[in-house]
Order: C-alpha cells, then structure tokens, then sequence
C-alpha cells in the first residue's frame, strides 16, 4: 500500500482548524458527508485522510496503522511511545492552542500555588488517603505532579466531563485542557498559579519506518509540508504594487530603497509602463510584511506614486524546506536496508 | 540500561574488591536490600528530582513497588530496625539503582541504570563524623588510583541559617534553596519573575493594593466562617476537607504572609552567596563578606568550617577540597554538609556524592531525629578510570580434543591445570576421537 494514509482529528477545535489549514493550502478534503469516517484530497491524489479520535491519533501513527496526522502536541507527549515509530515532523501550525492545567475547588481558598497543594496531599496522606486526580493525561500529570513535590496521589481515570469531578466526589481536582480558563471557572474550579503542565498547539507527527522506507509516501508528505510551510510564509506577507514616475529604472530603485526595510523581501521588481506614447511611468512591485503596508503606502505616496494596490500572496517558497529537510534528517535511523 | 561485558564487569569486580578493603578497616559491614520495594518508601524520601524518576508499578498483588533509584531510605530502615545499642552503625553497600531519564530532557543522556558503591554513618554527630565520611569517599578514590578527582563541599545548615535571619516562613525559604541552582548559574531574573508570580515579591502598586484587598477579603470571610458557622459562607463544594481545615489553613498561611522586601533582601544575599566557590580560605572570606554586607551574622558558617576542620583531622589536606556555597539540595532532611567528587578529566563527570542528613529517619515515619551521614559513587564511572593494579586476567588455556586425541584426554588434562590452579576451557568444536 503506498498511499499516504493521513489521519485527522475527527471532532473539536482540532477538526475546524486543519480543515481551515488545508483549504488554505490547496488541500481542501473532499468528504462524502460528515458520517463518513474517510476521505480524500482531489488536490493531492494518493494521500487517504481518515477521521479519527485525536486521543487514538499518535497510537495508530506508532502501530502503522497511519503513515501522518494532525494531533496536539500534549496528546503526543502523552500517548507516544519512547523508541517507537512516531516522529515529531512540524511542531506548531498556528491553531488548537491549549493548556493542560492543575485545577482545584474555588473553596479551597488556601491552595494557589503547586507547593500549598504539595502540602494538602501530606495533610491527606497524614489522615490516611491520597490526593485523586481526574485527567485524561495519566503520564504527563504524574510526572508534572511529582516534579513539584505532590507525591501522594492516585490518578483517576475518567473519559469525559472531567469538571464534575470534584464535584460528584470521585476525584479531588482535576488537570484539563484549557483554552480560555471558562468554563473551570463555571464549574467552580480555579487554575493554580504554577499548574500548567504543557502549553500545546497541534502539530504533525508521522510514522518514521513507513516514511523512511516508501518512498512515495515520503513525496507526498513534502509536497503537503511545502505548502503548509509556503502558505504559512505567504500568509505574513502582502504584494504591493505602485505606479511611480521616475528618471530611469535606476533612479526609481534608488528612491524606493531609500526606505531599506520597506524594499521588500527581495527588492523590488520595477517594471516600465508602456503607455504607447513616450512615458516616464515605472510599475514597482514589493512582497512585505503585512504590518509594514503602511508604511509602504505612505512611502509609495512619498515618492509620488499612483494605482497602489495590495494584494494577499497564497504562496511563499524558499530554497528548501524546512520541516521537509529536518524530517529526511530523522528518518535515518528507519532506513531499512536489504542486506 | 544496557549489558555488561567481561571485561567492564573484571573492572567494577576489582574496583569493588578494593572500596570493600578501605571501609572495612573503618568497620563498615556490608549489606544488602531489596531491589523492588514500596513505591511509599521512596516517595517518602524524595523529593521532586528522584520521585518523577521512580520506575514504580502495581505489582500482581496490586501493591505499588518501585526498582529501588537509592539505597539510602532502606539502609536505614535496616539499621533502624537492627541498632539499639547506642553505637553509630557503619554499613557499606553495592547493586545496581534505577532511575528513568526522560529523553526530552536534560537527564535524558543519563544511564537509566547504574551501579552504586556506597556506605552510610547512622547515629553520629557533626562534625567529626562528617571528617570521617569525607575522608573515606576520598581514600576510596586513591585506593582505585584515582587522584585527578576534585571534591566540591558544600553546607545546607549555613544557607539555610542565612535565610534564617530574614524572617520568611518555611515555604519561601524552600523556594529559594530550591532555586539556588538557577541562582547560581546567575539566572536571577528568571527566579525574580517566578517568585513575583507566585506572590513572593510584588512589583507594583497595582499588586500591592490587589493583595491588601484579597487580604482583607479572606480576612473578613475567616471572621464569617468563625461567627456563622461552617458551610454558611462559601456555600461550595469543598470535596473531602473540611472547611475549618480549609480555613485554619489559610489562616496559618496568612500569617506566615512574607514581608515582600525581606524576601528581596533575602534573594539578593543568596544570588551572591550561591555563586562563591572556590579555594578554601578565599571561599570562607568572601562569603563572610557577602554575609556581613547583607545584614546576616557572618559567623553564621562556622559549621562549614568545622567540617573543614574535621576532614584536615583525617590527615586530608585544604588543597583538595573546593567549597561551594551554591549547593544545596531541596530537600528538607538533607541539614548539614553535603560534597560531589568529580573526575578532572575533559568529562567532568560525577564521580558520586553525599551528605548528611539528620532528619531523614523523621521523614521516612520514625518518631526521632537520628544523625546520619553517607555517600556513594556512581561505581560504574569509577571502576572506569580505576588505575590501579588489577590483577591481570590471562585468557584460559584452550584445550582441542583434536590435539589431545580424545575429548576424555581433553577433559583430563583440563582437571590437571585446574587442579594447579590454572584457567582451562575445551574447545568442543575440534572434536578429536569420541571415545
């Protein structure tokens, strides 16, 4: 099987954003109806996407069973097996950006920071229990809990609704995902000051030995990262363009890089306008960062220039790719020989 | 973790053999522990740094174990439950420790399994026994040819005492020892910023008015909680704990709140005094001048020096020892001195380390205080820069059946070298006559 089986969150914040990410790149997923749990990319013939939860995303990447995916990073860390298959292959896209947290009852007015809770967890072990815990992030949140000194607890395991916890009564606090801190606070729970485990924000992971050794999965994988990573460039930037009336092409140069910063990411192309008659017009065109379009204005102005328009670039490449590079770089150690 | 070969194994034997010999002639006897035990004994004892490096698991019978990552807590057990008799108790051990590194990290380059040699002093005072501990951990190295080895001391009582004089409660003066590595690599800032968020240092008046408010707030809620009666007030779930202890906690915290401009003081005097280490002497007269320039007693190292003084007793010269005043452990029950041994080498590795650490028996749910002290090489690292004399390993004698005529005639004059105290292996794959 040499297609690319490329595995999507299925639901959540996750879902919207790499829909967003691939249309905006060209890679628009054509899905039959939203029952459907596969998929494909007219634009990109021989990758199947295939729906899944993000919790089972790195698992299946790491058993084969996917050869590429979208994920959180905190899922990744989480489920990931250490010397296994699954390589991290670009470590932020902009979207899906969370935080797992340490969260405590508001009423326990006492307990701000990781070390007041260190000291409840000895206050509960002295009377003979542990402190529970609900999460879905058994592995990071012990690890989190017993760098910080809060030794005794016990994780409950729980699959959804983890902010009634505390108050149904079958764990203490809780450690979630969080974007904006809402609805713990609804629920009556309260982020310590210290308790963030990880920050994460969803990336792309891969499974390294089928990468490594099909060769046309590997090819479909760059042309998908050249054009997250070209898009993501692109969506910096905007093209201007101006009509400035000048000596020469030099002069017009000239009077543009006055301004260096505002020259553009390669300088600009100036081009003579051929009216029919004898003219001095020149079209001068720059790519700069959106942020500096102002200033471009103004300066386009300065030097007495007409028809400035601005216009969004879909698009930006460079010599290589990076994430594509650092990938082939990783993937060494799956390189299977024939002997 | 990895295999041992023969020949790394010949050296950590030899190496062994001869740290057995030297802390013999000082009575210590040896012994041994389990290498799984109840995760609860090591959490115990540990504080962040090992307890998220436990290999722990439940065990068929559902009961929590860990692969022991030290030795320490159950030596002491052991003699805990042997001793009685007054004496101090000398006790010398060696096996292999587990502790996970996790690759993302620093640790991660870490071996996840390793051999320690070590010996632990139980029920005996500073600082004459600090003498003794350190001297061995040094005559241990000489003994294994080992004399490019630096020993680093250092002394939690004198930071600790220094933090003492600023009036702080408990919890602020664990957070700077447990900074004291961050200020010593001269990362103030960073732990500036940590404490401001964690309310130690207020900044602005924004956060000073903002405290006063909460203060007051909590205050007058303490006061309802008290007149009205539990549960009127906050109305809210609180989960297993009470409210009064909720309250009382609070209450406890409030009042040990830190005078923001002693902490500062106090986290000025220890990002100065974490960065002097050095010669002896020098080391004692600057730090005594940091001391004495932020308002501590400077004979507040006296401790430090005594130690000094002991170990000149075991016939150790000054010029061996660095001190450093950064070193400290967050660890509560670690109270006096504590040292590393480094090879000199480009590596710069550590070689082993230990301390003293008098409130250990109390941590470990023993209702006193027993002085104690140990330490313990990484034997691995050790044996591998031992230069002494091992005793050379011939390879054995191979014996062919094919030469000898017969495998009987092999197996026979195999017996007779044995027999004289010789190595003879046969090489079965020559067969010679099978008779």
């Amino acid at each position: 099987m040499t297609n690319l089986r490329l595995a999507l969150p299925s639901t959540g914040a996750l879902y919207e954003g790499t829909a967003n990410l691939l249309s905006d790149c060209g890679l628009g997923v054509r899905r039959a109806n939203s029952r459907r749990y596969t998929a494909d990319i007219p634009s990109l013939p021989g990758v199947d996407v295939l729906y899944q939860r993000q919790s089972d995303i790195t698992i299946e990447i790491d058993g084969g069973s996917a050869d590429l995916g979208v994920v959180g990073l905190d899922r990744y860390y989480e489920s990931r097996l250490e010397q296994g298959d699954t390589v991290l292959i670009h470590d932020g896209l902009g979207f899906g950006g969370s935080k797992l947290v340490i969260a405590v009852p508001d009423s326990w007015l006492d307990v701000t920071t990781m070390a007041d809770l260190a000291d409840v967890a000895l206050e509960f072990r002295a009377k003979g229990r542990d402190l529970r815990i609900a999460s879905k992030y058994a592995r990071l949140v012990k690890r989190f809990l017993n760098q910080n000194g809060v030794n005794y607890v016990s994780m409950v395991h729980v699959s959804g609704g983890l902010e009634a916890a505390p108050v149904m009564g079958y764990a203490d606090i809780i450690a979630d995902i969080t974007a904006t801190g809402t609805t713990l606070r609804e629920n009556g729970l309260r982020v310590l000051i210290d308790g963030t485990v990880i920050e994460s924000q969803s990336v792309i992971v891969g499974n390294g030995r089928a990468l490594a050794n099909y060769p046309e999965k590997l090819d479909l994988t760059r042309q998908i990262l050249e054009k997250i990573e070209a898009s993501e460039r692109a969506s910096k930037y905007q093209r201007v363009t101006g009509d400035i009336q000048g000596e020469s092409e030099e002069e017009i140069a000239r009077q543009v890089m006055k301004r260096p910063e505002l020259g553009g990411l390669n300088g600009p192309t100036i081009s003579a306008v051929h009216t029919g008659k004898r003219s001095n017009w020149y079209t001068v065109q720059v790519l700069v960062k959106k942020s500096d379009l102002p200033d471009v204005v103004s300066h386009f102005r300065g030097l007495g220039g007409i028809g400035i328009a601005a216009n969004d670039v879909q698009y930006i490449y460079r010599e290589s790719c990076e994430s594509y590079d650092r990938l082939v770089e990783n993937l060494q150690p799956f390189i299977e020989s024939d002997g | 973790m990895q295999d041992v070969g023969p020949d790394s194994l010949t050296k950590r034997d030899a190496a062994s053999n001869a740290l057995r010999r030297v802390l013999d002639l000082r009575g210590y006897e040896r012994a041994e522990t389990p290498i799984l035990e109840q995760t609860e004994l090591y959490i115990r004892k540990s504080g962040g740094g090992l307890s998220s490096r436990l290999y722990d698991f439940s065990e068929p019978g559902g009961l929590n174990v860990s692969l022991r990552p030290e030795f320490t807590a159950a030596i002491l057990r052991q003699a805990a439950e042997r001793s009685g008799d007054g004496q101090p108790v000398r006790v010398m051990y060696d096996g292999p420790v587990f502790r996970y590194a996790n690759p993302d990290e620093e640790e991660g380059e870490k071996t996840r399994q390793f051999t320690q040699f070590g010996a632990e002093l139980i029920g005996a005072p500073a600082p004459s026994a600090d003498g003794e501990v350190i001297a061995m951990a040094l005559e241990g190295l000489d003994a294994l040819g080992i004399s490019d080895s630096r020993i680093v001391i250092g002394h939690v009582g004198v930071v600790v005492g220094a933090l003492g004089e600023f009036n702080l409660s408990e919890r602020a003066k664990l957070f700077l020892i447990n900074n004291i590595a961050l200020l010593k690599a001269g990362q103030l800032d960073s732990v500036s910023d940590t404490a401001t968020e964690l309310g130690f240092i207020s900044d602005s008046v924004v956060d000073i008015e903002k405290a006063a408010a909460d203060r007051e707030r909590i205050t007058s809620t303490i006061e309802q909680v008290m007149a009205e009666g539990v549960g009127v007030t906050l109305g809210q779930n609180t989960g297993v704990r009470s409210l009064e202890n909720i309250v009382s906690r609070l209450a406890r915290k409030m009042s040990q709140a830190d005078n923001p401009e002693d902490f500062k003081r106090a986290l000025g005097m220890l990002a100065r005094l974490s960065q002097v280490s050095g010669e002896v002497d020098e080391a004692f007269d600057y730090a005594q001048r940091i001391l004495r320039e932020t308002g501590v007693t400077p004979n507040l190292i006296t401790p430090l020096l005594e130690v000094i003084d002991s170990v000149e007793i075991e016939g150790i010269s000054r010029e061996r020892i660095t001190i450093d005043f950064g070193m400290a452990r967050g660890i509560a029950y670690y109270t006096g001195m504590l040292f590393d041994l480094y090879s000199c080498d480009d590596s710069y590795e550590t070689l082993g380390g230990g301390g003293r650490y008098d409130g250990l028996t109390r941590a470990l749910g023993y209702d006193k205080d027993v002085p104690s002290l140990g330490f313990a090489y990484n034997l691995d690292s050790v044996a591998e820069r031992a230069r002494f004399a091992t005793a050379t390993t011939e390879s054995p004698e191979t014996i062919s059946p094919s030469t000898e005529g017969s495998i009987r005639d092999a197996v026979a004059k195999a017996r007779l070298l044995r027999g004289q105290g010789k190595r003879a292996a046969i090489n079965f794959n020559e067969v010679g006559d099978t008779k």
